[in-house]
Order: C-alpha cells, then structure tokens, then sequence
C-alpha cells in the first residue's frame, strides 16, 4: 500500500488533526529536534521557557509538535497540553548519566497519567554522537521499557545534531498511528 | 516544515520492499569508538591544576564532577559540557558547541563561551560569559554575570569550530525560572571585574606560547554592556556593517575608537535580515534592501552623550582613512536610532522564532 492510503487512515475519526508532543527534561534536546524536523538552523536554540509548535497543514489534514519546556520549575504544567495527543516523544539525553534516575521518574509518571491513556510512546535517546552517551539497549534496561503492555512503544538512538536515527523514529510513529487507526 | 511534512505527505511509492540493511551510525563506527570517554572526565579530583591544550579535547563532550578546590583549563573547543556537584573550582572552558550545564555546585569561579548556559541548583558563583542564547537559572543563587573578555591563540578559530559568532553574546540577559518576588538570584559584574581578577592566570610553561589574556582590546567576544546600560538614558546610536570581507575588522577598529571617546558598547548583533524586515528598518532606502541579500549584517548599538555625532565622526574617519567603499549604514539622529535599535532587535526576534 502506498503512502497516500496511510495518511487517509492517519487521519483521526474525532478531528483531523495529529498531534504530537515533545517532552523530556530541560537539556535533552526537544527544541533542537524539531528544528531538525523543520529543516531549520539549530545554531541559536535557545532555552524554551514555555512551548514552541510546528504546524504544517495539506488537504484538510494538520499535523501539530508541540514541544514543551522541561525544566523542573516548570514540569507541572505538561499536564496543560496531554489532551487528544496522539503520539507521545520522549527526549532523552542519553550522555547525562546523572540525571537517569531523574528521567525515569518523570517518565514514570506519565505513563500513568489518564489523559495519555493508550497514547504511542517513542523515546528518542538522544544525544548519541556524544562521548558518555549510554546505548538505546542500556536506556531500554534502565527505564523498563520492556515492562510496558498498555500502548506500542518504541526507543531509537539518534542525533538530533547529525540528523541521524530521526528519520528511523518517524517510521515508526507513521506505522503506528496507521495501525491504531486501523481498529 | 520539510522533513516531517514530507514524511507524512509525500505522494505514494512503489510498494516493492527491498530489505536495506540498516545503516551504520557514525557512533557506531571503529574510530569513534577507539577514543577513550574517560579522557574527557575529571572525576573527583581534589586540590589539582589540571591544563587541556588547543587539540587535546577536539570538540567532544567535556564533564567535571565530584571536584573540590581545582583550577581546570580547557583551552579547546568542546561539544556538550556537564559540571556537576563541585565546589570551591576556577574553571574556564573553551568554545562549547551546544550547552554547557553546572549542577549541585558552590563557591566556584567558571568562564567559557557557549551556546547555551544552564544552572539549577547552585550557590555562590561567579560566570564568565559569551553565550549566544539566553544564559538560565534555575533553583540558584548569588550568582554573578559578567561579560567574558579574552583571547588566545586560534582562540578564533575555535569559535568557528562550535559554530559561536562573537558578535551574539547575550551574557547577561538572564531568565531565571525559579526568581523569587522582592530578590534577586544573580547580579551583573561591571566591566572592571574583569576575568584575572578572579579566575587566576594560568601560568604554566605548556601554554606560554598561547599568549592567554584578559584585555578588553584584543578579545574575540567584544566587551558589552548589555543589561548595565539597558535603562540609561543616554543617546544611543545605531551603527551597521553589511556583508563584507572587511567589516570584522573595520566593526573592531571602530569599536576600539570608541573606548578612547567615552562612548559605550551596549550591545552587536549579527544576523541575516530579510528584505521585508530591511525595507522598514532603512525606511525603504533601496541600496540597503540589496546589500543585505549579501550575507548577515554586523549591527553595532553604542551610547553616550553625543553619540550619534561621535560615531558619525569616528566612522567617517574610518572609512575614508582605511575602508573606502566599505557598505555601511549609521543612525542620522538621536530619535531615529532609538527606532532603528528597536526595529533591529525585534526582526532578530522575529526571525529566530519563524
């Protein structure tokens, strides 16, 4: 089947409009990553203080990535833009051994958050191209990931600056939101 | 918003599936794995001087952690620094492309020229800056911001290699998340602390031959005054050097001629203005709409009384002593530069959040 059918089924019944959210803790990459998304210069990103959103809209269709601020300050208002998500990334840095604890929690948390119920999860383990980075199959362990049974999931290893494994987490989120909206 | 959009829309292909083997991340390859990561950690040093020389990191990730009472020198450039639960540490780090993040740490002294700068959880600094993005904190207090002033050799070019433009320095625009009704976490150092005063000067015969100094004159990252003089009322002008090869050193020369006049560097700027923007900042002067198609503009906000009549003195002089034909623009009056700035900055903005 050809790509066209897939966006036809990627459409939602409710509205037509896929949303995707950007989430993981300040200095993961997530505004850099949707820059790369957008094709556009990544050399002066700076700190999201509240959100940024891409829109891109075709027949009828509009496919939002809002990305949202991770700072620990301002983690209590993710909560504000969890409804009618239909894809969830988290963004790791995969080389800030530090604060694995600290991402595992707040991912945690959202996996059990009523309003993300059943949404797809993708973790990016980003920042691959670094040094101190730990493999996607180490963060896989670390997070429990395998232990998840309520929604697809999937983590990739990339770089948002090389561009590299972006494109592989896409195809997934494309496969399966296909498939969700299959059922 | 090209690749995701071309992902989801992009007219159907042909459905014959050829299993591709899966490419092989540059991560992954024999070379980068030959390099060692623990190279590139200081962990738990005590009482230590510890020097990096130009080459030595290369652009990799740099860390510092568990440190108490060390002098650590990273004359490179570097790729994402961490420094985590330190204390009593005078560190300075060589151009870093992307963020550099301290953590847990007190009572330390830390310089370095960045793209991004990030605190949580700190007490008691002093910062050193040239960061081309908003400087944050967070959960951190008593820390003071001043503006880097410094040079070495091929300092220059490191830059370049993390992709930092000296001209975009914000160092003490500060956002803090966690900013308290009625106090202030961190403060803004006047341009007579400068970095020597604090950070002790390396002397160590390995790095003689870099020629390491603190001179206002010489530094790569032009001295500024930012938010010291943000609310001073005294006449600003706006100064602007289009596309050329000569505007670096024609932008430094002029700048240097205005120390000797008692004016002040308030603020550069450097980026590509589009023509719309242009047309409304110039006030539809047509030779201007063309240059900027050229390449990023140098843009230049000095200060002080008389400022417009100073600049247009010094600048004339300039250019007809040393750089005829060189394209540039200067503010025609006090009320016009106040517009001018304002418009600069604004399509700056503007531009970066598209």
């Amino acid at each position: 089947m050809g790509l066209l059918d897939i966006i036809r089924n990627l459409r939602p019944t409710r509205q037509n409009e896929l949303r995707i959210l950007l989430l993981g803790l300040d200095n993961a990459g997530k505004t850099t990553l949707l820059k790369v998304l957008a094709s556009e210069d990544i050399s002066q990103i700076t700190p999201t203080q509240g959100f940024n959103i891409k829109s891109v809209q075709s027949t009828g269709f509009k496919l939002n990535v809002w990305d949202i601020g991770g700072q620990r300050k301002i983690r209590p208002y993710w909560r504000n833009y969890f409804e009618n998500t239909d894809v969830l990334i988290y963004v790791i840095d995969s080389s800030d051994r530090k604060r694995f604890d600290e991402t595992n929690q707040e991912l945690s948390e959202l996996l059990e958050e009523e309003k993300l119920h059943d949404v797809p999860l993708l973790v990016f383990a980003n920042k691959q191209d670094l040094l101190n980075a730990a493999k996607a199959s180490d963060i896989t362990d670390g997070l429990s990931l395998h232990q998840i049974r309520d929604r697809p999931w999937q983590i990739q290893g990339c770089s948002a600056y090389t561009k590299e494994g972006v494109k592989e987490g896409l195809e997934w989120i494309s496969k399966t939101v296909t498939t969700k909206n299959k059922k | 918003m090209g690749c995701l959009f071309s992902f989801f829309f992009r007219p159907s292909a042909s459905s014959d599936i050829v299993e591709t083997p899966r490419q092989v991340f540059s991560w992954e390859k024999e070379d980068r794995q030959a390099i060692k990561k623990e190279d590139f950690i200081l962990d738990k040093r005590k009482n230590e001087t510890i020097y990096r020389l130009p080459g030595s990191v290369n652009g990799q990730q740099f860390i510092i952690q568990n440190c108490d009472n060390c002098t650590v020198y990273v004359f490179d450039h570097t790729g994402q620094i961490q420094i985590d639960d330190c204390t009593n540490c005078r560190i300075f780090i060589g151009p870093v492309h992307g963020s550099i993040f301290i953590r847990d740490s007190t009572n330390s002294i830390l310089a370095t020229v960045c793209q991004q700068f990030r605190t949580r959880d700190c007490r008691d600094l002093y910062i050193y800056l040239s960061c081309t993005s908003q400087p944050i904190i967070e959960s951190s207090h008593n820390i003071k911001f001043g503006c880097l002033t410094l040079n070495y050799y091929k300092l220059d070019e490191q830059y370049k290699a993390a992709d930092i433009n000296p001209w975009n320095n914000t160092w003490g625009n500060i956002h803090d998340f966690t900013s308290i009704p009625g106090t202030n976490n961190y403060s803004l150092l006047d341009q007579n602390e400068n970095l020597f005063k604090h950070l002790p000067i390396p002397i160590d015969p390995s790095c003689s031959h870099l020629n390491i100094n603190d001179n206002m004159e010489t530094s790569v990252t032009p001295f500024t005054y930012g938010e010291l003089y943000r609310h001073r009322s005294e006449e600003r002008c706006l100064v602007v050097f289009f596309h050329n090869l000569n505007a670096n050193s024609c932008a430094r020369e002029l700048i240097l001629m205005t120390i000797q006049s008692e004016l002040v560097l308030v603020q550069t700027k450097c980026y590509s203005i589009n023509e719309m923007s242009a047309a409304r900042l110039f006030s539809g002067n047509a030779t201007y709409n063309s240059l900027v198609t050229k390449g990023p503009v140098i843009g230049l906000e000095f200060a002080g009384t008389n400022c417009v009549q100073i600049c247009q003195q010094l600048l004339n002089n300039l250019i007809q002593l040393k750089y005829q034909n060189l394209p540039h623009f200067i503010s025609q009056s006090a009320i016009d530069a106040h517009e001018q700035l304002d418009k600069f900055y604004n399509f700056a903005s503007m531009q970066m959040f598209a």
